[in-house]
């Protein structure tokens, strides 16, 4: 796990942006666990976003209910059994969406900010 | 189509969905505390960091269960069954809700009928109680006769028939 940069967010409104983020990241890789996907969200946000398994497991239900994900059980590193998400075809689309349209929100809400400041 | 799916799997395989909530849940936390091991901890300290990190097991399945499709099916059966159950143990409270709400249904809906006929939609004519119809019964004929004016007249002047009239209010 990488240092921390700042605090890390908890606020309940991150629980489905948790979900994209990390799908987003898994763009290309293999299936994941719970445990990994909190690691890899820690590793990738600098530590920012500190996903308890409170927002991630409805996250990640939502997602797969929504068929963005889809999972299945398998053996971990250390032959724990794990159930393992993985994005689906329609995910990965949304993901794509998603990513071209996620610089024009930080951009919108940089303006707004600025005009309310 | 996917979301008849999965609620067609979340109310018939209820027990199986979450008996694999249950599972990942447990796995979940065994993972972080071979984490939490492997940096070093003894066994009971891993797993007391492992709890902290979790957080509560139950609130985590509440928020799953929370964004399964048909949670409000399943919620409304659980309450149906809820009160049941406590009409079951306690049958004269039922009786009494039962009877209190008949009695206060049927005093609402009657009180309606007369405020809907009398306020809300009067007979369209000034002092419409003493509207009357007027007909005539001729003796083994079968269809009443109707009154012509000039009998009406003529009834009117003559006492012979004075309080024989039957009234009756005209419907609308």
């Amino acid at each position: 796990m990488s240092r921390r940069e700042t605090t890390p967010l908890r606020s309940r409104c991150m629980n489905s942006a948790c979900g994209r983020m990390w799908s987003a990241s898994r763009r290309r890789r293999p299936p994941d666990h719970g445990v990994g996907i909190t690691r890899r969200i820690q590793q990738i946000t600098r530590g920012t976003f500190d996903v308890k398994p409170g927002s991630l497991f409805p996250a990640l239900h939502r997602l797969e209910e929504r068929g963005w994900l889809a999972s299945q059980w398998g053996e971990s590193e250390n032959r724990r059994r794990a159930k393992y998400y993985m994005l689906t075809a329609v995910g990965r689309r949304e993901v794509d969406a998603e990513l071209t349209n996620w610089p024009r929100i930080v951009t919108a809400i940089g303006w707004a900010i600025k005009a309310t400041s | 189509m996917r979301f008849v799916a999965t609620l067609f799997r979340n109310l018939w395989r209820h027990r199986a969905v979450e008996r694999d909530l249950d599972e990942e849940v447990r796995a979940h936390f065994e993972l972080l505390v071979d984490e939490y091991r492997a940096t070093g901890m003894e066994e009971a300290a891993a797993r007391r960091a492992a709890r902290l990190e979790f957080g509560g097991t139950g609130q985590v399945k509440d928020a799953v269960r929370d964004v399964r499709p048909g949670i409000w099916l399943e919620h409304f059966w659980q309450d149906l069954r809820y009160a049941l159950r406590t009409v079951r143990r306690s049958p004269g409270f039922g009786v009494t809700a039962v009877v209190c709400l008949a009695v206060g249904i049927a005093a609402a809906t009657g009180l309606f009928s007369i405020v809907n006929a009398a306020l809300l939609h009067p007979f369209p004519f000034a002092d419409s109680n003493r509207i009357v119809s007027l007909g005539l019964i001729d003796k083994g004929k079968p269809r009443a006769l109707s009154v012509t004016v000039p009998q009406l007249v003529a009834l009117q002047q003559s006492d012979v028939l004075n309080g024989a009239f039957l009234p009756r209010t005209v419907g609308r």
